[in-house]
């Protein structure tokens, strides 16, 4: 039995020793061997290098503890022990506050922004300084400047951000009106958060450095909507009776000027012919005048004569004498139109 | 014999297999020894080691290492001075030692700036007026023992926060009017409607420094400090959103009417100002052609006066003449009187 034994033991021994012998031989094991080192080592090599991108910088930590910050290009590090953590200092990172753009724009296409959910909504919601409320859309840009700072000091950075920001929008908001928020004030409200967001992260030691805060669209909420947009309509209203009111006066005015234009020159065509005329009549006198000098009774009688041979046909003539005065009642035929008592 | 042989060979192969046993678990042992004794504290985290549950060594962030060194001190005396065991302190994060497991067990806790959020609750205000709070805060672990020995957790961290947030708001907020939890400074509000605005003495900004210091004061035995407590948003309560949007809506309207009447008024203004300018135009107008009218009509007379002065009579007459030529036409009657100076011609020329 036992020797039975011993043989299968031996035979079975000897069949797996010639295998093992036979495969250790084979260019197969040969092929396993040298994969498996050449593997291990292009293993190390490759968790021993790694490559910093040209916008980043890389956290360097060993045994968790910070060693360094890797500049941009290739470097080496102990696999394992080592870790590398990269921040990408260059990026503008954008965080929105009252929307969420579902789609990035693309070159000639417009992004696409969500629809207002309720949770949108309650984030718009903002109460101005004179107690209204405004629904206010922002997007907040920044970068890490700290990339040690960004990496180690805050728990959820990004979070914690948000939170700054939604903070720091509702408290410069709520000192300014309405009214200026919506119109005037925006630029200057818009410097104001970005410090107050500046302040409150460097508080916090973030890392981070605010590039700009842009209130996208700030609007009353939709239940007065129609109130303000009568204010809008009222304002236009005022601006188009003025207008019509210039208008008029720009009509009236030069009308005016030039009836004043037109009397003026009535005037001094007037002047022009009073003076011309005068001046002809004084001619004529002087002409009359002369000949009657040389001949005074003469002319005289002449003139008288040419004048009451021009005049007397055609009136009708009534004489009264001085004594019988009261006579003129009695006369027919009298118009009593052209009276004359010389 | 050869089958004595046989067993003793068996029993020295049995042996070295035992001992092969032995060295491994020894190794073994040793690794785990030696790997349980080394521990790593990333960058912003404490570490604090118990020995069966009692703390026998601390290590502190070097991030705010003054400000936990100093809190640290304090809590280590008084440890030491109940229990009579010294806790020695090293900073920064690495490789650090300890007894291997089971004797030595480290528990870390972070030193990053932690978050606490709490849903918004209403307060009253010293006007009695009710305004909705959502606050959130930021703090850090400085002391790490004094948190492991007082609340242990994050978790029950939150709770005891919220609870003394939550005091804290209602009574620093108790203290002013809602106009100083609303605005922050008292610059002049710019609006359509001239009102006049409540007055702001301290501003919110100097309400949550003051909530954040007392909160900070008040959390201090749990080895945190609070950076700050701020207000994330502040609103009116849900009540009275209603008549917010009526007043709203009614000072729109007030204001709508406005622009409507002034701009009637302007347009009134502007045409009555026309119409002043023209009549002032006309007026200037007939003044000056009247003087023009007037000057012509006195030279025109100073003309006549200068031939007529040459011989007076005989202007009169032929001026006479003239006037009889104009104005006796055909069909006018004439009473002459015998008198007349006319008549003196026509009767005794």
């Amino acid at each position: 039995m036992r020797s039975y034994n011993e043989d299968r033991d031996y035979e079975e021994k000897s069949e797996l020793e010639e295998f093992i012998d036979e495969f250790k031989h084979s260019r197969a094991w040969k092929w396993i061997k040298g994969g498996a080192i050449g593997a291990l080592a292009f293993a190390t090599i490759l968790g021993s290098v790694y490559i910093v991108g040209a916008d980043k910088e890389g956290v360097v930590t060993r045994f968790g503890e910070y060693i360094n910050t890797a500049r941009p290009g290739i470097h080496l590090k102990i696999p394992l022990i080592d870790d590398v953590v990269q921040q990408n200092i260059m990026e503008i990172k954008r965080l929105e506050i009252g929307f969420k753009t579902e789609k990035e724009g693309k070159s000639g296409k417009a992004p696409v922004y969500s629809e207002d959910t309720p949770e949108l909504i309650q984030e718009q919601k903002m109460l101005t300084g004179d107690e209204n409320i405004a629904m206010v859309e922002a997007a907040v840009q920044y970068r890490i400047s700290d990339p040690v700072a960004y990496t180690f000091n805050v728990d959820r950075p990004e979070g914690t951000l948000r939170d700054i920001c939604e903070a720091a929008i509702r408290q410069v908001i709520g000192d300014y009106s309405i009214d200026s928020t919506m119109t005037t004030g925006k630029i200057v409200i818009q410097k104001e958060i970005q410090d107050k967001i500046q302040e409150i992260a460097n508080k916090y030691d973030m890392g981070i450095q605010m590039v700009a805060v842009q209130l996208q669209d700030v609007s009353p909420p939709a239940e007065v909507k129609s109130a303000f947009e009568d204010v809008t309509n009222a304002r236009t209203e005022k601006v188009t009776l003025i207008d019509k009111a210039r208008g008029y006066q720009n009509e009236q005015i030069p009308i005016a000027r030039g009836q004043a234009e037109k009397m003026i020159k009535e005037a001094e065509g007037y002047a022009e012919q009073r003076i011309k005329y005068a001046q002809g009549g004084a001619e004529r006198f002087l002409k009359l005048y002369e000949q009657y000098v040389k001949a005074p009774g003469v002319t005289e009688k002449r003139i008288y004569l040419e004048a009451m041979e021009e005049i007397l046909p055609g009136v009708k003539k009534i004489i009264v004498d001085k004594e019988i005065g009261g006579l003129i009642k009695i006369i027919d035929g009298l118009d009593g139109e052209s009276l004359i008592k010389p | 014999m050869e089958s004595d042989k046989k067993t003793q060979n068996d029993k020295k192969k049995k042996m070295s297999v035992g001992k092969k046993i032995g060295i491994g678990v020894a190794c073994a042992a040793g690794l785990f020894a030696i790997a349980t004794s080394i521990y790593i504290v990333p960058e912003r985290n404490h570490a604090v080691v118990t020995q069966f549950g009692k703390p026998v060594q601390v290590v502190i962030d070097s991030n705010r290492a003054e400000e936990s060194k100093s809190t640290l001190e304090e809590s280590i005396k008084e440890y030491e001075a109940k229990y009579g065991t010294k806790i020695p302190v090293s900073e920064g994060a690495g490789i650090h030692f300890k007894l291997p497991f089971p004797f030595h067990i480290v528990d870390e806790y972070s030193a990053k700036v932690l978050e606490y959020d709490s849903d918004p609750r209403v307060a009253i205000t010293t006007d009695k007026k009710e305004i909705m709070i959502n606050n959130y805060a930021r703090f850090v672990i400085i002391d790490p023992l004094k948190f492991k020995l007082s609340v242990k957790t994050l978790g029950g961290i939150q709770s005891r926060l919220d609870d003394i947030v939550y005091s804290v708001i209602n009574e620093v907020v108790g203290r002013n009017n809602r106009i100083e939890i609303i605005r922050t400074t008292n610059s002049p509000l710019e609006t359509t409607e001239q009102e006049t605005h409540e007055e702001v003495t301290y501003g919110r900004e100097k309400i949550m420094q003051e909530i954040t210091q007392e909160v900070n004061k008040r959390m201090q035995k749990y080895g945190i400090e609070v950076l700050d407590v701020r207000f994330r948003g502040v609103e009116l309560p849900q009540q009275n959103e209603q008549s917010i949007m009526d007043r709203m809506r009614a000072e729109r309207q007030r204001i709508a009417m406005k622009y409507r009447s002034e701009g009637q008024e302007e347009s009134a203004k502007i045409k009555a100002e026309a119409d002043k300018q023209v009549t002032i135009i006309n007026a200037d107008a007939y003044k000056k052609s009247q003087e023009i009218k007037g000057t012509a009509d006195a030279e025109a007379a100073k003309i006549y006066a200068e031939v007529a002065n040459k011989d007076p009579e005989f202007y009169k007459l032929v001026r006479s003449l003239e006037a009889y030529k104009k104005t006796l036409k055909e069909g006018t009657t004439i009473i002459i009187n015998t008198d007349s100076e006319f008549l003196k011609y026509l009767t005794n020329p």
